[in-house]
């Protein structure tokens, strides 16, 4: 059997399945929501936890670099 | 590529509204159906499909112009399926190891109850007992019409390794349909 035969047969059971749609109210809502970001870019807030992870991260780095310059010295 | 989805990928990219409604009005059935039939929850893929599509809305300006946006929104429904799954993973697991999957509360799911046949219940059932990996190739190739080169691309795997899953979907849903298999799948 080659895969043109799978894809073929495939095809041909799944006309069979029955057609599945949103609800139109539900989905109205997601198309306004989603209509508001058109071009906008993804919101600031998500910048939000990657730069609070940095300044963590990066503010113990700094701690622990100096206590190893106080150990030493 | 159409012709109409280059006009819709420029509509995007220059961030007009009415190029989304009409992008969303081609694509949210298709996309829809395959988060339900992949999740197996209406409010999952229902929640899925918004994300999907806000990320679209987001990502306008910085299409290609060569986008093909089927691919592009299987690509970003096929993840947002990924990262769903492995949160009702954790999800189970801080649970006490609960089963995955919420046992059934009657003898049709939802999804089955849309079929008006019985034949259209065992091929829902089908498609419901596959593997989710191989029931997302039977699916993006069988009902969506994707060549299986562009589904190795959405879900990021080699041809060969989407061919087989081909091969295996088509024989687990023969063995599973038995009786309601089409004539053409019960001869050799």
């Amino acid at each position: 059997m080659t895969m043109e035969d799978d894809v073929a047969k495939l095809a041909e059971l799944s006309r069979e399945l029955p057609t599945i749609d949103v609800d139109s109210q539900s989905a109205e809502r997601i198309a306004m929501r989603a209509r508001q970001d058109v071009g906008r870019g993804p919101s600031p807030r998500r910048l939000v936890e990657p730069v609070l992870a940095t300044l963590l991260v990066g503010s113990y780095l700094v701690w622990a670099v100096l206590k190893i310059v106080e150990a030493l010295g | 590529m159409e012709p109409d989805e280059r006009a819709w990928v420029d509509g995007l990219r220059r961030g007009d509204a009415q190029a989304f409604d009409v992008v969303f009005a081609a694509y949210r059935r298709r996309v829809y159906g395959y988060l339900v039939r992949m999740t197996r929850r209406r409010d999952a893929a229902e929640d899925l499909l918004q994300e999907a599509f806000l990320r679209l809305a987001q990502h306008a300006k910085r299409l290609d112009a060569d986008t093909r946006l089927g691919a592009w929104l299987f690509t970003v429904a096929h993840r947002l399926f990924v990262s769903w799954t492995r949160a009702q993973h954790v999800r189970a697991q801080l649970a006490g190891d609960l089963p995955r999957s919420e046992p059934p509360t009657s003898d049709r799911s939802p999804l089955e109850a849309l079929a008006d046949s019985q034949a259209q219940l065992a091929l829902e059932r089908a498609f419901g007992a596959l593997a989710p990996a191989y029931r997302e190739v039977a699916l993006l190739v069988g009902v969506e019409g994707l060549t299986p080169t562009e589904v190795a691309g959405i879900l990021g795997e080699k041809p060969d390794a989407i061919r087989q899953r081909l091969a295996r979907a088509r024989t687990q849903l023969a063995a599973a349909l038995g009786d309601h298999a089409p004539a053409s799948w019960r001869t050799p």
